[in-house]
């Protein structure tokens, strides 16, 4: 999300006023509660960057949390190391039990994320409630304090020092959030298929998601264990990890005041119930089901409804100039025609059925290659195998003169081969323009620490992407819808979005799985157009489709199959004669 | 199968049909009659709305305007169980036998309403084999080992078991041998001889055509032409359609 | 040698009872695609029902277990009401995952109010002298544990197997829709496998109790978690799986709370949850449950 100045200057007129507090001369007490909330609401930023960015359901996040409080608390009263060492292990500590934590969605459903997060947490626990090392029951209850330069820290210095990394935290990952690696995040909560079909790791971006949300809870779990000079099993306890997440279910994922007004509510329910201690959970769970039917988006999200969320989300001003995509000059034609794709003998059984039986198809360089063939003859697993979906049985490939052994769609995204579904995968939440940019992801600058901070540079580089992204669509005709929601376009500019954000990635080999379905007739003209266009600046483009005239009309060379079988390739205007073609489409014909 | 031949009208009826997903119209004002005791075939390139349209019939779909009459009653509302009481069974696109079970839990299941009285659902199991013999060599084998064409065949048999008077099938030639193809069609024919009604969706439109007695060519939506499948047989506009050579008229 | 008999019939013992939550998980979820996480509290909740019907009441044991078993299959009927009247082909899995873990706290926290916070000794059901096996000595309990489970294992085998409306079970996990079109009741499918479930932990709370010595309202999230690994190991969607899963993460437990230090164990097992998913997430015997949408395969 972007914010606009306005939100920009609220923002800094609240910190002054917070940071003035402590010489107000309130009670101490209530300096402490708020340093202490302060640093909640660090650990909720961090489930916010889990939960809310990259959508991944972490039920135990304060795992990673105590994690690093216990990091911190061993290695500066076991160890001996100085605080900032033991901070810093805290952070550490936090990055790779998040990795840890990550390492499970490799394989494991997704369903059972949730439930995982919460063996972890219990792990944790019995960890640290049970090992001598850890102090067992006790914990570790005298915590060495902060100090700078022999100045020991009191109430007050704690405060602006939580204060600090609060607003430095806020930094990084609003930065974060409008770079390359946040929309990653985006991308895949919202259509992992779609994201790995333009570049997008579906498992490296978890595992950095959660290595960063893991360092920051980390880091707030350490803050904790030297502000309050004690860490206990509870840090990791359930209760706890029911109040961050009722947090975030009240305070809403989808900005960044969420989690503060989250913390806020909570901790102001903590501090009137407190003496509840039956009652508090009930009252906890009441709010968690009760959030739930009342507030879909969390209370910040439902004050933020239309009119006023576009106030406070509006994109910068679009003042870049459109100019057209760039044309690379027409290629001259080579002396020897490459294979931009060569495919022998391809097999793949699934489902008792064989649905390829050993295709062979060769693709020239700049070239329109059209695939048809009737229902379940395989059109579709072919380009799921070519592109890494499913794995092949048998078979070669040979992609721009390098075998590919073994595909996976987001490898051979960034190899160059860029395909689209059969039915729109749109990032449909989105805006036009964001999923534009989503294509753009591998031109992007994707370092961490980089797109942390706000560097000149990489404002710079986000303004040129934009820029890319206007052109594309403009190309496609599609500049004018560049901000509304995807799901508002009809069916036909869906697909054509589709193609623009493909076009995007700049592939070598751009595959389409269906893409003149339901587009009316000027519809499929501009994309012949544009195909044609996409043609002479040098892409290859593998064509499969059902609408035999749009077909017909563009490409080059025409493969047809049957049954998992090639049973003609060749000019269209030949294939279109070919008996064994006609009878494949409409069975046989028996004289009259 | 019902013996009663109803010959005071069609059996399924659709008038002014429309149906949309999200902003695009799948279907736009379908009007179509199955004959009763007769064989309907709806053909069309993909993406026509064939599915759809079947989809919508059985009770999967809701459409957003037009009607949908059985016996002169509207029934576009009514769910797919609603309309297994009226006699409408559809055999799925894909077959979608149930692969864990046995062929005779499949057949089984297939007479569900019927659960309780054994011998009337082995009556209706003894009844599919005359139109399946391999059925009953496979009773106890796991759905899932069958071949493709076997399952096509047990996925009618279980439409058959309860007894619809109105028999539907979505493409069932997917994925199967030309002669398998040809022998289920000509199976149709003689289920129609003995006054059954059937509504084919097919992707093969000559087979079909063949088949059937009269039909439907659908396009982007509208019905194009309709008529005796025998005089649509003849019409170069059914080729052209699937493989493009027309040329488009503007709009 | 009578050391490694003694703890493997301490480990079936346990380990009935982890396969019978398991058995539980896996019913819910092949119907409805969902993790319920009150599993463990149902289980919890009525271990506590049971014991003070029994112990405070005077209940003929029985009798006591029967109406627990009636109660806390209410209580689940009532959680897929929850779950179903909310679930949409658009909602979030955020959804259902707040609501059954929403339902597991309240449980549990209505459990601490009615029953008390303190642990509540729970004898022995079966009362009698040590049974010896070998140079073994087990309790009653624990051989009761194991024949019950199994005994109601087979039952519900059978029944998915054999019945029809245990096939119509089949037949829902295979797909939502498809049952439909042949009349089958799908919502009333997926309230059965909610109830069965709840009707299994009725009777898993009552075994429990001997097995774990005392019921204990706290005790939800740890069954829950345990079950889970199980249903992991062995496979979802499989009674033999949850069986076999069940039974081996009861033996390794033992086993390992031998070896290891205190608490060491469970957090081993914890740890050993993980590296299973990294490497076998579908378990033993996982089924896909063959669902259409194959594919996808090589996305991570």
């Amino acid at each position: 999300m972007r914010t606009t100045r306005l939100t920009q200057l609220m923002f800094v007129l609240g910190i002054g006023a917070v940071a003035l507090i402590p010489l107000s001369g309130v009670n101490q007490f209530w300096i402490f509660f708020i340093t202490v909330s302060i640093v909640q609401a660090i650990l909720l930023a961090s489930l916010n960057v889990t939960l809310g960015y990259a959508g991944l359901i972490s039920l135990g996040h304060n795992a990673l949390y105590a994690i690093g409080g216990y990091a911190t608390a061993y290695f500066t009263v076991s160890i001996g190391l100085p605080v900032g060492f033991g901070i810093l292990l805290g952070l550490a500590f936090g990055v790779l039990a998040g990795i840890a934590l990550a390492l499970t969605t490799l394989r494991a459903r997704a369903v059972y994320f949730g439930i995982i997060t919460l063996a972890f947490l219990f792990l944790t626990f019995e960890t640290v409630s049970k090992w001598e090392v850890l102090g067992s029951f006790r914990g570790f209850p005298n915590i060495p304090g902060l100090s700078v330069g022999g100045y020991v820290f009191g109430r007050n210095e704690y405060y602006w020092f939580a204060l600090g990394v609060f607003v430095l935290a806020m930094g990084a990952l609003q930065q974060l959030s409008s770079s390359a690696i946040g929309r990653s995040f985006v991308a895949i909560r919202e259509n992992e298929a779609a994201a790995a079909s333009l570049g997008i790791s579906p498992f490296g971006t978890k595992t950095l998601n959660l290595a960063v949300s893991g360092g920051l809870a980390g880091l707030a779990g350490a803050l904790f264990a030297h502000l309050s000079g004690g860490i206990f099993p509870e840090a990791a306890s359930f209760t706890n990890a029911l109040r961050l997440f009722v947090a975030i279910v009240i305070g809403g994922t989808g900005t960044f005041a969420g989690p503060l007004v989250g913390i806020a509510i909570i901790s102001t329910v903590d501090r009137f119930t407190v003496n509840w201690t039956t009652a508090q959970p009930i009252i906890f769970s009441g709010m968690l089901l009760g959030s739930l039917v009342l507030m879909r988006f969390g209370v910040v999200g439902t004050i933020l409804t239309s009119r006023l969320r576009g106030l406070f989300l509006r994109l910068p001003e679009l003042e870049i100039p459109v100019e057209n995509f760039k044309r690379t000059k027409r290629r001259q034609p080579r002396a020897k025609r490459v294979n931009v794709l060569e495919v022998m003998g391809l097999a793949k059984r699934f489902d008792g059925v064989q649905a390829l039986a050993g295709v062979d198809l060769s693709m020239e360089e700049g070239t329109i290659h059209g695939l048809i063939g009737p229902n379940g003859s395989g059109k579709t697993t072919l380009v799921n195998c070519l592109t890494g979906f499913l794995h092949r049985d048998r078979g070669r490939v040979v992609f721009q003169g390098r075998e590919v052994k073994r595909a996976r769609p987001h490898a051979m995204a960034r190899a160059g081969m860029v395909r689209i579904f059969q039915h729109p995968e749109t990032f449909g939440r989105l805006l036009v323009i964001q999923n534009v940019m989503m294509g753009l992801h591998l031109r992007s600058d994707r370092n961490l620490f980089r797109c942390m901070l706000p560097i000149p540079s990489r404002r710079r580089s986000e303004q040129e992407l934009l820029g890319d992204a206007l052109s594309v669509l403009s190309r496609v005709g599609l500049a004018d819808r560049a901000l509304l929601p995807v799901g508002s376009l009809p069916y036909g500019e869906q697909r054509l979005l589709e193609v623009a954000r493909a076009m995007a990635a700049r592939p070598q080999l751009l595959i389409l799985d269906e893409p003149a379905t339901g587009l009316t007739s000027i519809e499929l003209v501009r994309l012949a157009d544009l195909l044609r266009e996409l043609r002479s600046s040098g892409m290859s483009i593998l064509l499969i489709e059902h609408n035999m005239e749009f077909v017909m009309g563009l490409v080059d060379r025409v493969t047809v199959l049957e049954r998992g079988e090639c049973i003609a390739a060749g000019e269209p205007d030949l294939i279109q004669r070919d008996p064994a073609v006609v009878e494949a489409y409409l069975g046989e014909r028996i004289p009259a | 199968m019902s013996d009663v031949v109803n010959t005071t009208g069609p059996a399924v009826s659709t008038r002014g049909l429309e149906v949309v997903y999200g902003r695009v119209a799948a279907l736009k004002g379908i009007d179509l009659d199955v004959g009763s005791g007769r064989i309907t075939a709806v053909i069309g390139p993909n993406g026509a709305g064939k599915t759809t349209l079947l989809r919508t019939i059985c009770g999967l779909e809701r459409p957003a305007a037009g009607e949908v009459l059985i016996d002169d009653q509207r029934v576009e509302s009514a769910s797919p169980e609603a309309m297994l009481e009226r006699g409408v069974a559809l055999v799925p696109e894909g077959r979608h036998v149930f692969p864990h079970l046995t062929v005779r839990d499949n057949l089984r299941l297939g007479a569900f309403g019927q659960r309780r009285s054994r011998s009337i659902v082995s009556e209706r199991i003894e009844y599919t084999f005359e139109w399946f013999p391999v059925l009953a060599e496979y009773m106890d084998r796991p759905a899932g080992t069958l071949s493709g064409g076997e399952q096509q065949m047990l996925a009618v048999a279980r439409a058959l078991m309860s007894q619809p008077r109105i028999l539907c099938l979505d493409e069932p030639s997917l994925g199967l041998a030309p002669k398998l193809v040809k022998h289920m069609l000509g199976m149709l024919g003689q289920m129609r001889d003995r006054g059954a009604t059937i509504l084919l969706v097919e992707q093969f439109a000559y087979l079909a055509l063949q088949a059937a007695d009269d039909a439907y060519l659908l396009e982007n939506g509208s019905i194009v032409r309709s008529g005796r499948s025998a005089d649509l047989l003849a019409d170069e506009l059914v080729r052209e359609s699937y493989l493009g050579m027309r040329v488009r008229r503007a709009g | 040698m009578d050391v490694a008999i003694q703890q493997l019939l301490v480990g079936l013992s346990l380990g009935s009872i982890y396969a019978l939550i398991a058995l539980g998980y896996s019913l819910v979820f092949s119907t409805m695609r969902v993790v319920n996480f009150a599993q463990g509290h149902l289980v919890m909740l009525s271990s506590l029902i049971v014991v003070t019907l029994w112990v405070d009441r005077g209940w003929p044991v029985g009798l006591a277990v029967l109406a627990s078993t009636v109660i806390v299959a209410a209580v689940a009927l009532l959680l897929e009401r929850a779950v179903s009247l909310q679930k949409s082909a658009a909602a979030s899995p955020l959804v259902w995952i707040i609501t059954t873990l929403g339902a597991a706290i309240v449980i549990e926290n209505v459990a601490a109010i009615i029953f008390g916070k303190d642990p509540k000794p729970f004898p022995a059901l079966v009362p009698g002298p040590l049974v010896r096996i070998g140079g073994a000595a087990v309790t009653r309990d624990s051989l009761l544990a194991i024949v019950v489970a199994l005994a109601l294992m087979g039952i519900i085998d059978q029944f998915l197997k054999r019945s029809i409306w245990g096939k119509a079970v089949q037949a829902t996990a295979y797909s939502p829709w498809v049952p439909r079109l042949m009349g089958i009741p799908v919502g009333r499918v997926v309230a059965i496998s909610f109830a069965l479930s709840g009707a299994i932990a009725g009777v898993t709370g009552a075994l429990m109790g001997p097995v774990f010595r005392d019921a204990s309202s706290n005790l939800g999230l740890q069954l829950g978690l345990l079950g889970f690994i199980a249903v992991v190991i062995g496979g979802m969607g499989s009674t033999v799986g949850a069986l076999v899963g069940g039974m081996s993460l009861g033996v390794l437990q033992t086993v390992l709370r031998g070896q290891l230090p205190p608490g060491a164990g469970t957090a081993a097992i914890f740890l050993a949850l993980i590296v299973l998913l990294v490497l076998r997430p579908s378990g033993i015997f996982g089924r896909d449950w063959g669902r259409q949408a194959s594919g996808n395969e090589g996305l991570a």
